[in-house]
């Protein structure tokens, strides 16, 4: 399941993580988690206005994936970690 | 159940007494499996464990390495969690064969991750041909989903 970073997944970052290169957080899609929940983690974990959580939310049920964050590694494990914290499906991805 | 109401220093909603023993349970039994996972002494490859704990990188040893380091403070923070849910249970004002079970602000997060846990599991269940669980992970949608609009 090895994801070639597309301009899909990762439309929503800020261009500067991707240009320093580094590491990303992919959250992935699961047939359990409910849409409004999933929206609900981003906009209480990353802070994230509605609007920006709707679309990473919709961007993982239809593509099956979305980067939520770009950054060092040691941070990527972090927002991994913390996903998983909320049961969502996500891992590290290098870029 | 009756759909979550806000009160002002969090929600509430009205349960049957048998809704809020079974949430009680449910509880209970994933703080085991938190608790066992924290103690290493999981199964990862029961399909339901290695959802609520997936690996976090492609490669196998870096995914092992990432779970090594990360699981006893993971586990012991999602153990917590479920104790929402319990207290919420056990101190829910009981009248007749209704639980009338109060959420406080603060252990709100908290009860749509115990209940995300909760459905992650059962739902692998269903999946194994379990189809008795459906039922109950459609309700605990339910109960997550009334949560998340009152919000």
């Amino acid at each position: 399941m090895s994801v070639m970073a597309d301009n899909a997944v990762l439309e929503e970052l800020d261009t500067e993580a991707l240009t320093t290169g580094g590491w990303i957080t992919l959250v992935w899609d699961d047939p359990v988690n409910l849409m409004p929940y999933v929206t609900y983690v981003f906009r209480s974990y990353f802070g994230f206005s509605r609007e920006k959580a709707q679309r990473l939310m919709l961007l993982v049920h239809n593509e099956g994936r979305a980067a939520v964050a770009a950054g060092d590694r040691e941070t990527m494990e972090r927002h991994v970690s913390a996903m998983h914290a909320y049961g969502l499906q996500a891992t590290v991805e290098a870029l | 159940m009756h759909a979550w109401q806000k009160v002002h220093d969090g929600v509430e909603a009205v349960f049957d007494l048998d809704e809020a023993k079974m949430l009680e349970n449910l509880a209970e039994q994933l703080k085991r499996l938190h608790r066992a996972a924290g103690q290493g002494a999981l199964n990862f490859e029961d399909p339901a464990v290695l959802r609520l704990y997936p690996d976090a990188y492609d490669d196998a040893e870096e995914a092992h390495e990432f779970r090594r380091l990360a699981l006893p403070e993971l586990a012991a923070a999602r153990e917590r969690y479920h104790d929402a849910v319990i207290v919420g249970s056990v101190t829910a004002k009981r009248e007749g064969d209704t639980a009338t079970v109060h959420v406080g602000s603060e252990e709100i997060d908290d009860w749509l991750r115990a209940l995300s846990d909760m459905r992650l599991v059962l739902t692998t269940r269903v999946e194994q041909g379990n189809e008795a669980f459906q039922g109950v992970t459609d309700w605990l949608g339910y109960v997550q989903a009334t949560l998340l609009e009152v919000l």
